[in-house]
């Protein structure tokens, strides 16, 4: 019976560089979120660095906002940002307490925040004012629409606070006048 | 001796393998990242002359944006004119100048440009604070960063006639300035200023610093409002 011959001295440094291959690419691979970490994130994340410090300044109801009437009621919120990265503008939906969702009214605006620099923004929902307490309010950067990412912030509207919203609602003209 | 040949061959072939992995897998930086972002800078100092010569496409058609723009300078507005922001923030409005050179059907108008500071803020030109800033005069309310108000030039070409061709501009003159104004944080201090039509490319003028304080006045007899009568 013919004896296998021991491995060359080559065949011994392929062995090695293989051995070390592998375990380098497996360290390398394993550095790679994989798709069920991805999943598995918090979907909530504590902050965005991309949107600065977003607070609430303000919660109005409105009848008619800017001469807009409606059969429910214009709930309008100020927003008042600080350290935003480079020039940006906020926009918003309201959720509220039955999950619906409002988009902000074409007659309220926001305007560039840049650094060191607030503007007003101002952003109203025609809401229906039976489902006005718990809503929650989305902060995405500059549209709703096109960005995924949002702050996602507690109006803190409770029955009492609700009541007394709607117990004087404003009325404003087209230029924001009071009426 | 012939077999181990052959399978160095196969060592030697992860090289290529390797390059087009790397190529073909890249191909989302190079035609999707690198095209949509400022990737290809085009810099000079204040008072250099940095000439464009770019062919932007939009909605499919090739518009060709030909310029040559000096940054002449940076002045602060003195604080009769400066207008306010409601929040009350102390602010500084810096003018930055302009010297242009263009063929007529070159198209101008859309231009971006961002102030940056030396903390590296970026700014974006007082009209887009729009109705926002309180007391601003007209100047810091024109969008007309980059052209004559009264004789801007073509748009871009969409390739489609939106009903705006049988209406004619005067022709634009072939050189011209204009004065661009910043509302930035009292005592920010500029550093560059970017000018772009369409991503990738852009210009940038380095070095800018203000030198000293001017009347909103002596800014327009010198190229505000952007009109063609404050031609060179």
């Amino acid at each position: 019976m013919k004896r296998r011959a021991p491995p060359s001295p080559q065949q011994s440094v392929l062995f090695v560089f293989i051995l070390v291959a592998i375990s380098v690419g497996t360290w390398i691979s394993g550095l790679f979120p994989t798709p069920q970490s991805i999943l598995d994130r918090p979907w909530v994340r504590e902050s965005s660095p991309r949107i600065g410090t977003v607070e609430v300044a303000d919660i109005e109801a409105f009848d008619v906002y800017r001469g807009a009437p409606t059969n429910g009621i214009f709930l309008v919120v100020s927003l008042q940002g600080e350290g935003v990265p480079e020039p940006l503008t906020y926009d918003a939906v309201l959720i509220d307490a039955e999950g619906r969702t409002s988009h902000r009214h074409h007659s309220s605006s926001c305007g560039i925040q840049q650094p060191g620099l607030p503007t007003p923004c101002e952003l109203a929902f025609e809401v229906d004012p039976a489902a006005l307490p718990g809503a929650q309010l989305r902060v995405a950067r500059d549209s709703v629409l096109a960005e995924r990412d949002f702050l996602a912030v507690d109006l803190l509207l409770d029955d009492a606070r609700t009541a007394e919203l709607l117990d004087d609602p404003r009325r404003s003209d087209y230029f924001g006048e009071d009426l | 001796m012939r077999h181990r040949t052959k399978s160095r061959g196969w060592y030697l072939a992860v090289v290529p393998a390797v390059a087009f992995a790397l190529a073909a897998s890249s191909f989302r930086y190079v035609d999707v990242y690198l095209p949509n972002t400022p990737s290809d800078p085009i810099t000079g100092a204040v008072g250099e002359t940095l000439h464009i010569e770019q062919t932007a496409v939009a909605e499919g058609v090739e518009n060709l944006i030909v310029a040559d723009v000096t940054l002449t300078g940076a002045a602060r507005l003195r604080e009769e004119d400066e207008p306010s922001l409601p929040a009350g923030t102390e602010i500084d409005v810096i003018a930055v100048s302009f010297d242009w050179a263009a063929p007529p059907e070159s198209p101008l108008r859309t231009c971006d440009l961002q102030l940056v500071t030396v903390g590296g803020e970026h700014y974006l030109p007082s009209a887009r604070l729009g109705s926002h800033l309180v007391g601003a005069a007209p100047e810091l309310s024109s969008t007309h960063y980059c052209t004559p108000e009264d004789a801007p030039g073509p748009l871009m070409s969409l390739g489609v006639d939106l009903g705006f061709s049988g209406y004619e501009d005067p022709e634009r003159p072939a050189e011209w300035s204009t004065t661009v104004y910043f509302v930035v944080p009292a005592g920010t201090r500029p550093a560059s200023v970017k000018l772009s039509w369409q991503m990738p490319t852009y210009l940038e003028f380095t070095g800018v610093e203000v030198s000293g304080e001017e009347a909103l006045s002596s800014l327009s007899s010198a190229g505000a409002m952007n009109t063609s009568a404050a031609m060179k």
